[in-house]
């Protein structure tokens, strides 16, 4: 049992010192930083799931969205990882993309991207899909993409951001699968 | 039986400690003293004991030899969160200064490698305190070695913390430029010079000051970082109006006494913001609903690298 010098020492300095925070203190406010986030792990903004955000799972190196319901969060601002943007509300899957590649002779079609539109102030980004990302939650965006409005499908259009259609389907199930005749 | 009779009692600056001795200005001379036993009984911590800067009252004893009775009240204190404790888990303070007019924070424009997080801490210090900024950007004549996306973020930077308030010069100790103009904003105050280990603090010191020769050493090529020189306090005077204390590199600076409370009126941008969020002054602008000071940094009028400062900040007392 604890002394009452050890709880007035914990209610002192629980606020002030990280070694402690990260031993014994407030864990939640822990969980919260940045650092954590980064390192270690985040809750999902939608679907309150429980994320890891190490490379070693996802093969990306910095997560943003949820593997699950593929939501993400508003949190880079000029380029992947900085996490500048104030914003911080979570960004919808809208469909997916091809990347262009800067090769010359590359193909045309690139990387799989996830389109994500912040649902507070519109800002439109895309993102790379990670290892574990649900692949039929994936197929179920590309779907979803089909029936974008007619204003968004335009601005994203003059962003020189194409949303992959229907008949590319084979191509999703190469990125995904490896092949294009998965059950999926 | 012993007995202690005080002569007389003068003011004195302190201008230099050891452990137990404290270098006191009085009246021109430098004197040790040591503490008196009534006000030692009284210490219990740093903060308690006094610092470069204080005014002290002496008392004469029968041997000539001053002895610190009081200590006057601060008008400023300068202070960090000690590197030592952080393994054991308990913090504890460093007092660095007292009575500070100005914090001169010295930054390299290049080697070692600019840090405006750092500058972002001197800065906070500094209005913690109340007291003015100078930032003096030594080794302009490197600035031409930069690339041009370098010199851009650099120019950007520079014109934001003037934007802020804060006195911005260049100088070189090399092409003597901006030398000058160092010297006048250090006229009739007492200036605080901070920075990391090989920034030029000493080097601009020995421009400055009419006896040169305190040791300097260039930055390791291999690392790109100082190599702490300069090991204790410095009381420099330039006239009988100003001084410079000249300090070690400091490597890093945890903030002592600013609260998370208090944090965002440390930031001169965000003063004007503050109340009109929706939580009005309990909102800690991290991702609370409604939070003006986040819209400010969407919209632009707060620039998001100093509200990524303010987030580092905020991390490290949560």
């Amino acid at each position: 049992m604890k002394q009452n010098v050890d709880l007035a020492f914990e209610k002192k300095y629980k606020c002030s010192n990280r070694h402690y925070l990260q031993t014994q203190g407030n864990l939640r406010a822990y969980q919260k930083s940045e650092t954590y986030q980064r390192q270690v792990g985040f809750e999902c903004l939608h679907c309150k799931q429980n994320v890891a955000s190490q490379a070693l799972y996802s093969g990306v190196n910095n997560r943003n969205h949820c593997p699950y319901c593929l939501f993400s969060r508003h949190v880079d601002l000029f380029k992947a990882g900085d996490r500048l943007c104030a914003c911080r509300e979570s960004m919808q899957p809208l469909g997916l993309t091809f990347k262009k590649e800067r090769k010359k002779y590359g193909s045309p079609l690139g990387e799989l991207m996830l389109i994500h539109q912040c649902t507070a102030c519109k800002t439109i980004s895309i993102n790379r899909v990670a290892a574990d990302d649900s692949n039929e939650r994936l197929l179920g965006v590309l779907m979803a993409g089909q029936d974008l409005p007619e204003l968004i499908r335009r601005h994203l259009t003059e962003s020189g951001i194409l949303v992959a259609g229907i008949d590319q389907l084979d191509l999703v199930k190469m990125r995904l699968f490896g092949t294009a005749d998965s059950l999926c | 039986m012993t007995m202690n009779t005080h002569t007389s009692t003068c003011q004195g600056t302190v201008i230099g400690k050891s452990k137990a001795l404290f270098a006191v200005m009085v009246a021109g001379q430098i004197s040790h003293s040591q503490l008196a036993p009534t006000l030692a009984r009284l210490i219990k911590n740093e903060l308690d004991l006094p610092a470069i800067g204080d005014q002290v009252l002496l008392s004469t004893q029968s041997d000539g030899q001053y002895r610190i009775e009081n200590i006057l009240a601060r008008r400023s204190l300068i202070c960090r969160r000690a590197v030592t404790g952080k393994d054991t888990g308990q913090p504890s303070v460093q007092v660095i200064a007292a009575n500070i007019d100005q914090l001169v924070a010295v930054m390299a424009t290049s080697q070692p490698e600019l840090k405006w997080a750092m500058l972002d801490r001197y800065t906070v210090m500094a209005e913690a305190q109340q007291i003015d900024v100078l930032i003096c950007l030594t080794k302009s004549d490197l600035f031409e070695q930069l690339s041009c996306h370098e010199q851009a973020a650099f120019q950007h930077r520079c014109h934001l913390y003037r934007q802020l308030g804060y006195r911005l010069l260049f100088c070189s100790v090399q092409t003597l430029a901006g030398i000058a103009e160092v010297q006048h904003q250090l006229q009739g105050r007492t200036s605080l010079l901070l920075g990391k280990s090989g920034v030029g603090k000493t080097s601009l010191l020995n421009v400055l000051l009419p006896h040169p020769g305190r040791k300097v050493a260039a930055v390791n090529q291999v690392t790109g970082k100082g190599r702490h020189t300069t090991t204790a306090l410095q009381w420099l005077t330039i006239d009988e109006n100003s001084v410079v204390i000249d300090t070690p590199g400091t490597r890093e600076l945890g903030l002592w006494e600013v609260t998370t409370d208090e944090l965002d009126v440390c930031f001169p941008e965000m003063r004007p913001l503050l109340g009109q969020c929706k939580f009005r002054l309990g909102c800690h602008h991290i991702e609370e609903p409604g939070c003006a000071i986040r819209k400010a940094v969407v919209t632009g009028s707060i620039d998001p690298y100093r509200y990524q400062s303010y987030l580092k900040l905020m991390e490290e007392w949560r």
